[in-house]
Parts: structure tokens; sequence; C-alpha cells
């Protein structure tokens, strides 16, 4: 039996505002609700980090869905650690497409990490974002061609800034028909 | 459309494949996996658009495969993939006819790119491909099906004027198949692959119709929790289908007006100009003529959207078309429904020539669809025609209508005229619904 719910689990310290933050907005577009897991420590469990302490997302993937057993819809997982893919040398996050997990990293987000003077919205808007559209992943949407749709693929945080936090009007009927 | 073009991944190493295909799959790729060379070579014997091969694999490395995978397709772009380790000899690939190579880790970005140039290399042979199809169909667009001269006429408009970006009306009485004809415009265009956006105009009120024209801005109107774009909006680069244009409201026609002069829109509740490339088709079975002698359609608005006129002549001005629209309509009833009939009896087709048709080509799509239904025979006989068709095809060999037979068939007509909306036809049978409905029990009719 699965629930219908997203359970979200930390990778490391994440700051509980934070999380709060993103089970509201999780619970705000899919409607569905959201559960949380204690911290979850993976260091002995995935392979060494590569790149300056850069981590494989896809075995940080495939690990959770193998070894985390619950009863959510979705499993979720949040992450302080900077992330890399067997063919990425850095991405912000990663979701099993049609799946059951998804991964996002907050190591890029912030202003801080461009040496810009922190700014909570502009990071928190960036966040929502990163996750929803891979918990969209999970529910079977691909990437859209339309610029402000939250499903057009972003491979910096400019492209994240410029798009909405909403789905268009092409997308927003897949999603409300998938989940 | 990405989601017809099948992508194979040939890697040794589980976890590339998985990262790569589920990456390609997010971007609305079709994609095959393969763990070595020789599984990739049955594959490239099916239906592949492009290859994406490590260069160092196990068995037959990367080359190898890229060499004799031409023998299978010569045509197969191959994109190779790399570690910074192996620079030469993905050069050595170039040299073997690869389309491009990629290093590992990649740039999304950078690879987004080479996949795309790859696959229109690719789509080239597709496009022909299409082009040949549709000039097979040049004589018949899709369901607009005829060969009466009136026909042939409009077939010929249709190409004349697909080509250019002229603004459309297409004039025709209900049923007669307006929309099909937008679609043939639009598909014959060269905005094919832009979208078509349809819209009838008749059945929306006026706040809503804006609405779904122009579009809306986060808080315009209450209800507007996020913003929106309009249909206009979304026909961007393609064409967009305004049925029913004869209905819409003053204020509409004056905001359409400037939308058609300027080519720009602006959202509800916003003052940012947008700019729209779309191709206006128009289509209304009313005369507008009259609406503008009678103050209700403007004029300027009637030429800006009356550039061309393509006028289709009701099912009852091309009888000698009804047979092969019959037919038509025949055979695609009895696929869907599988039933063993072979074809229509003489009898029923004369009653179908001799009909009048008031609601056209879909009266006699509807008429066929219901006669394959219930009939039993090996032939469509008059029988399983609907009695408004066989009350006539009667008539012409016996007495003279009584009065109730022709109320019943002015009811039926008129029903028929106006897509069965029966407040509508109520009113213009000068009678209140309640009545329309209990004649409606007396003779029986039903849709
Ligand atoms: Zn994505
Ligand atoms: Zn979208």
């Amino acid at each position: 039996m699965t629930d219908r719910i997203i359970t979200i689990i930390p990778i490391g310290e994440i700051d509980s505002s934070i999380l709060d933050f993103i089970s509201w907005s999780i619970e705000e577009t899919f409607r569905i609700t959201t559960a949380r897991l204690p911290n979850h420590n993976l260091s002995s469990e995935i392979p060494p980090p590569l790149y300056g302490n850069r981590y494989n997302s896809t075995s940080i993937l495939q690990h959770l869905s193998e070894k985390i057993s619950v009863n959510a819809l979705r499993l979720l997982a949040i992450t302080e650690l900077d992330l890399y893919s067997p063919i990425f040398s850095t991405l912000y996050g990663e979701a099993q497409l049609n799946g059951k997990c998804a991964l996002v990293s907050l190591h890029r987000l912030r202003q801080e990490y461009y040496n810009l003077p922190p700014d909570q919205t502009i990071f928190l808007s960036r966040f929502h974002k990163v996750v929803i559209h891979e918990i969209a992943h999970t529910f079977g949407l691909i990437h859209c061609i339309d610029k402000n749709c939250i499903m057009y693929p972003s491979s910096n945080v400019i492209d994240i800034d410029e798009k909405s936090p909403l789905f268009c009007p092409s997308c927003n009927p897949k999603l409300l028909s998938n989940i | 459309m990405k989601h017809d073009i099948n992508i194979l991944i040939v890697d040794d190493e589980l976890i590339v494949r998985k990262s790569m295909s589920n990456w390609l799959k997010e971007d609305g790729y079709l994609v095959k996996t393969c763990e070595d060379g020789y599984a990739a070579l049955e594959q490239i014997k099916s239906n592949i658009d492009l290859a994406i091969v490590d260069i160092k694999m196990p068995g037959m490395d990367g080359i190898e495969l890229l060499k004799e995978s031409k023998k299978i397709d010569p045509d197969l772009p191959v994109i190779i993939m790399t570690a910074y380790a192996s620079i030469d000899t993905a050069v050595q690939a170039m040299k073997e006819g690869a389309f491009d190579y990629i290093v590992k880790p990649f740039n999304p970005e950078n690879v987004s790119q080479v996949i795309e140039r790859a696959l229109k290399f690719k789509m080239l042979e597709k496009e022909n491909l299409l082009l040949r199809k549709e000039l097979e169909k040049k004589y018949g667009f899709d369901e607009i099906i005829g060969k009466s001269k009136k026909m042939e006429e409009i077939f010929q408009l249709i190409n004349t004027v697909s080509e250019s970006d002229a603004t459309i009306m297409i004039r025709g009485k209900s049923g007669t198949g307006k929309e099909l004809i937008a679609r043939a415009i639009h598909a014959n265009s060269k905005r094919r692959y832009g979208p078509l956006i349809a819209i009838s105009c008749g059945s929306l009120p006026e706040t809503l119709l804006e609405s779904e024209l122009f579009g809306y801005e986060k808080g315009a109107f209450t209800g507007a929790h996020y913003s929106r774009k309009g249909r206009l909006e979304m026909a961007d680069g393609g064409t967009l289908f305004l049925d029913e244009i004869g209905e819409i409201s003053k204020k509409t026609q004056v905001d359409l007006l400037r939308v058609l002069q300027e080519m720009v829109i602006y959202r509800l509740g916003s003052t940012k100009p947008i700019k729209i490339d779309a191709r206006i088709i128009s289509a209304t079975n009313l005369n507008l003529e009259e609406a503008i002698k009678d103050g209700r359609f403007r004029e300027d608005l009637y030429y800006r959207l009356n550039v061309v006129t393509i006028n289709i002549p009701p099912l009852n001005e091309r009888r000698e078309d009804i047979p092969l629209l019959a037919n038509y309509f025949f055979q695609k009833f009895t696929v869907a429904n599988t039933k063993e009939i072979v074809g229509i009896a003489g009898e029923a087709m004369k009653a179908l020539i001799d009909y009048d048709w008031p609601g056209n080509v879909r009266e006699l799509e509807n008429a066929i669809e219901r006669a394959v239904v219930v009939s039993k025979k090996k032939e469509i006989i008059l029988d399983d025609l609907p009695e408004t068709i066989t009350i006539k095809a009667v008539k012409t060999e016996s007495e003279p209508r009584s009065l109730n037979e022709f109320e019943k068939n002015r009811i039926l007509q008129v029903l028929n005229e106006n897509d069965w909306n029966i407040s509508k036809s109520a009113k213009i049978l000068k009678i209140d619904r309640g009545t329309l409905y209990n004649k409606l029990k007396k003779y029986r009719i039903e849709r």
C-alpha cells in the first residue's frame, strides 16, 4: 500500500524553516500532503565524491529508491551537497522520470555561492522552482519549450530566475491528469 | 516533435545508460539502450534516428560499431562519447564518419545542441517524406471530400491561399465542414509546424471570450490567481481559427480590430504590449452583410477578416458528391464498428441523394453512423436511415404530406440547422421551449 503522501528526506543537516517552506510549496502545487523523515547520512553508502567534493546524483537516487522503503507516493531528498551525474559535471537536481524519487541540491541556489549578498527570497524562489520541476518529472512531465514554464530546462541560475514558478497552459492539464 | 524520435544509447556502464536515458526522456525523446556493440547493431536494424555511442567498450568498441552501423544505415548520425583521456581516438572516430563527439562529463547545453544538429540532419529526410504524402492528398484534404466542380474550385483555392499569410473568411451553413477547411489550410501552409488554435466565439459570454482571446495577468479580475496566455498569444507562429465570428459583441469587435491592425495584444490587466505573429482564419454561417446593415457587425472588421473568402456550398448544391461522401463515412464507421456490412443499397443511396440535408455534411455523417449501428443486413437499407430522410423518399411516390408531417419536418430542419440547440430553435419557430419539447415527444423526434 502506498499512501498519497510526498515524503521529504533531508540528506545531512538542513535548516528546518527551509523544509517547512518546501512542504508548503509542494502541498499548494500538487495538493498532496507531505511528511518528513529524520536526517539521513549517506557518506558510507555511495561512491566517494569527485571533482572537488561533488557527489554522484544518479547513485544517490538509486540508493534512495532501493534502500529507503516508505509507504509514500514520492520521495524527495534534499541536500546541501554539491552534485554531479555520470554525464553532467554539475546539476541542481535529478528525478526519475515516471519514477518515485527526486533529489535536489541547495548548494548552487544561494546568491552567496556566486559571491553576491544573501537574498532569501531569490533563494527560496529558485528552490521552489527546482523542486516542483523535479517532482513534476516523477509525474511524467517532460521539458517544455515555453521559456516561462516551470518545465523549461534550466542549465544555470539565470534560466531558473527567468522562468515563472507555474506550469504553462499546455503542461498544467498534463500534470492534473497525471497526479 | 520529439516524441517520435528514437535515440539509441550504447555504453557498457549501467549508470551512464540510466542517467543519459533519463535525461533524454525528460527532453521528450524515446530512448533505447544497449550495453554492447552487438546488441546495438540489432537495434540499428529497426527504427533508430540517432545513436550515441561510448568509445571505450569491451568487445566491439565504439569505432568498430560506428563502421558496422554504416553498413546497415549509412544515414544514421552517430555521436561518440569520450573521456578527456581518449580525445585522440575521438578525432579518429570523426574521420570514420561520426557526426560529432562529446566529452564526459557533459555541459548539458552543449550536448543538447549537438543532438539537435544531428537530428535536423536526419529530419530533412523525414520532411521530404511528409511533403510527398501531402502531395498525394492534394485533391482530398483528409475529410474534405468531393469531386464536384464547386469542391474542386475550393481545393484549388486552399492550395493557393495556403502559401500566403492572407486572412481568410470561410462562409458556409452549419455542418458544411468549415473547421476542416481551416485545418487543411493550416496543414498546407508554411506555418504547419506551428500551432493551430481554434476558438468558438459563439459559445462564450463577452468577458470570458476576451480573457480567452487576450489572456490575463494575475489579479486582473477576481479568480485570476495566475497569469495566463490567451489564444492569440498561443497561436504565435501558427494559425488562429475564430469560429462563429458573427456572434462576437461590439466591444470585442473593437478590440479584435485593433489587434488585427497592429498585431500586438495586451493581456487583461496589463499595459505591456506583446507582439504576435498569427494567421487569422475566421468562419461564420451568418449573413454578415446583413449584420453590417443592421449595425450588429463592424464594417472595418469585416474587411480586415475577409481578405479571401471561401464559400462552402451546402450539400444540396453538390448532390453529385453525396455517394462519395456516404461511402467514405460508411467505410469510416464500419471499420470503427467492425461490422460485416458490404455497402449501401441502391434505394437507400437514392434517398440520400434526394434528401435536402439541412444539417449538411455533418447530418450525412451522423445518418451513416447511425445506419451502420442499427443495420442488421449485408447492406444498409432504407429502413436503417433516419425517418426524416425516408419520409421524403416515400413522399415522392405517395400522397401529399399532411400538416403534421410538414410541422415535424420543419422542426427537424430547424433543429439540424441550429445544432439541436433547443432555445435557439424554439425562438426561430416562434414557440416556447416547453411547446417545442411537447412536439418532440409527440412526433418522437430524437437526435
Ligand atoms: Zn528537467
Ligand atoms: Zn510547459
